[in-house]
């Protein structure tokens, strides 16, 4: 399956409920633009994590339609989501690593999901660990690492297999702000480098020293909306 | 780099859980290899007697049947008789030492027994696929006083209609421990998953299939299964060897009547490894109609 770069995520009248209970989002429109670059803002429970959940198609919308690199998920039959999922690279805001494998075994992970061979892995992972300044620590436990080393592990193992999307779920909310402003940066040259990027925080300082376009969820409803014309470029 | 530790994407399975699963497993294998070996053996004993009394009759000469001729020599007569019938291959009368010899057991040793009046037995070995016919015989041998044939049909039936009764039974607790142990497997898989619950979603969420995070199911069961098995069977050889030895068994007659060496071993290994392969298929449904209630 060939992606079409020049479609990256889009939702039209999205709504979202879990099981029996209220829309916990409504009527979202959303087109992220190939190398675009946004902040998803938004108070607890506004439904930041929901509009992630989806946008990862960590699951589908009760209503409403959402088109990811082209493919209408409505249509999409289930054994190809896999390999669409495998396009995007998330970050959790409690880093989500598994514990019973090395700093280098976590990291790996998503290329052994996509069957990369052997001896391309290493070299990946190895330049990988030394761009998000962990080339130290690859047999280390990741519970032996700092909160900052932990959430750059967490980025190295999203980005490593080269996604199309990176989407970062309160990235900073667990470290310090030296290592917060450490993490945009790397962001930043994902950015450079063509990756679309969407970042959920509650940081507005964050937000100020890194301006791009900000997309504002207030109880389930998208308020400030993007469109591919504002959100792109490099700031 | 430990690079092939990451192949376990799930951590490895281990702990009092693991362990009691590993000796349900090996009880398991133990019982079904018993059964096994009790189906095999009750059927193969079944097959011999049936064969080995198949061409052998006996005419039992009573021995108060006559006053005026002892039994010795009316079971010469009805060897006589008999001799010329179409079907009889032989019919040697037996001596007074060789009856002597099979009654022992009843009747002892003493030198009263001497004093005691013995039947007359007639030792008749009949053409298999041709027999004579039983009550034609026994017009014949009407001539000859006390005169009794047994072609052992009567007994022959009980016993292996017996033996069959058990090699069913012993078949049927085979396929019960088997359907024990999978859904063991069962149970332990989904256990797993729950257990595993944040990893499985972590894996599906980053992109892996079904399939993939199946197999470390897969594999985890296959492991847990290969360790019981072998220990069930290494069990199951040292139950069987300790009975043989302590009830005194003919180990060298009976091992040849359950067929070659080769296939003895072939099967004793089959149940493991077939314990093996359906636990691997066990843990992989299991957890494949797990994953598919993801998104």
């Amino acid at each position: 399956m060939v992606y079409d770069p020049s479609h990256m995520i889009r939702f039209e009248e999205v709504g979202f409920r879990y099981g029996p209970g209220p829309e916990v989002l409504r009527d979202v429109d959303l087109d992220l633009a190939p190398g675009s670059f946004h902040w998803l803002v938004g108070a607890s429970g506004a439904g930041k994590s929901t509009l992630l959940k989806l946008l990862h198609l960590a699951d589908r919308p009760t209503r409403g339609r959402v088109e990811a690199f082209g493919e209408d998920l409505s249509v999409l039959k289930r054994r190809h989501l896999p390999k669409l999922r495998r396009q995007i690279g998330m970050v959790f805001q409690d880093f989500r690593l598994l514990d019973h494998l090395s700093v280098f075994d976590n990291v790996a992970l998503p290329l052994r999901l996509a069957r990369t061979r052997d001896s391309s892995l290493r070299k990946d992972v190895g330049e990988m660990l030394d761009w998000v300044g962990l080339d130290g620590v690859a047999n280390a436990d990741p519970r032996t690492l700092s909160g900052g080393q932990q959430q750059r592990v967490a980025i190295a193992r999203a980005v490593v297999a080269r996604p199309l999307l990176l989407l970062a779920d309160e990235p900073t909310g667990s470290v310090d702000e030296a290592t917060g402003t450490r993490i945009l940066r790397l962001f930043q040259e994902l950015h450079r480098m063509g990756t679309t990027v969407l970042v959920a925080t509650h940081n507005e300082l964050l937000i100020e020293r890194f301006p791009h376009p900000v997309l504002r969820l207030a109880e389930g409803r998208l308020t400030i909306r993007a469109t591919p014309a504002d959100a792109g470029g490099v700031s | 780099m430990k690079t092939r530790e990451a192949e376990a994407a799930l951590p490895r399975a281990a702990g009092a859980g693991t362990a009691l699963l590993v000796s349900i497993i090996a009880l398991m294998t133990w019982l079904a290899l018993l059964a096994l070996g009790a189906s095999v053996a009750l059927g193969a004993i079944a097959r011999e007697r049936q064969a080995g009394l198949a061409g052998r009759w006996t005419v039992e000469i009573a021995a108060e049947a006559s006053r005026n001729k002892p039994s010795e020599l009316r079971a010469r007569d009805a060897a006589q008789i008999l001799r010329g019938v179409p079907g009889i291959v032989r019919a040697e009368p037996l001596g007074r030492d060789e009856i002597r010899r099979l009654l022992s057991p009843w009747l002892g040793n003493d030198a009263v027994v001497d004093e005691l009046p013995l039947p007359g037995l007639v030792d008749v070995v009949v053409d298999p696929h041709k027999p004579p016919d039983v009550a034609e015989l026994r017009k014949r041998l009407a001539e000859v006083p006390g005169a009794v044939i047994d072609d052992h049909r009567g007994w022959v039936v009980e016993i292996v209609r017996l033996a069959r009764a058990a090699e069913a039974v012993a078949i049927a607790v085979f396929v019960m421990v088997g359907a024990i142990a999978l859904l063991a497997i069962v149970a332990a898989a989904r256990a797993r998953l729950a257990i595993h619950a944040h990893e499985v979603e972590l894996l599906h969420v980053i992109g892996a299939a079904d399939r993939w995070i199946a197999r470390q199911f897969q594999v985890s069961a296959l492991a847990v299964a290969l360790r019981g098995g072998l220990s069930g069977l290494i069990l199951a050889a040292t139950t069987i060897g300790l009975t043989a030895w302590g009830f005194q068994l003919p180990v060298d007659r009976l091992l040849p009547l359950l067929g070659p060496a080769w296939s003895i071993v072939a099967v004793a290994l089959a149940v493991p490894a077939a314990a093996a392969f359906a636990a691997t298929l066990a843990a992989r449904w299991a957890s494949m109609r797990a994953l598919r209630r993801l998104p």
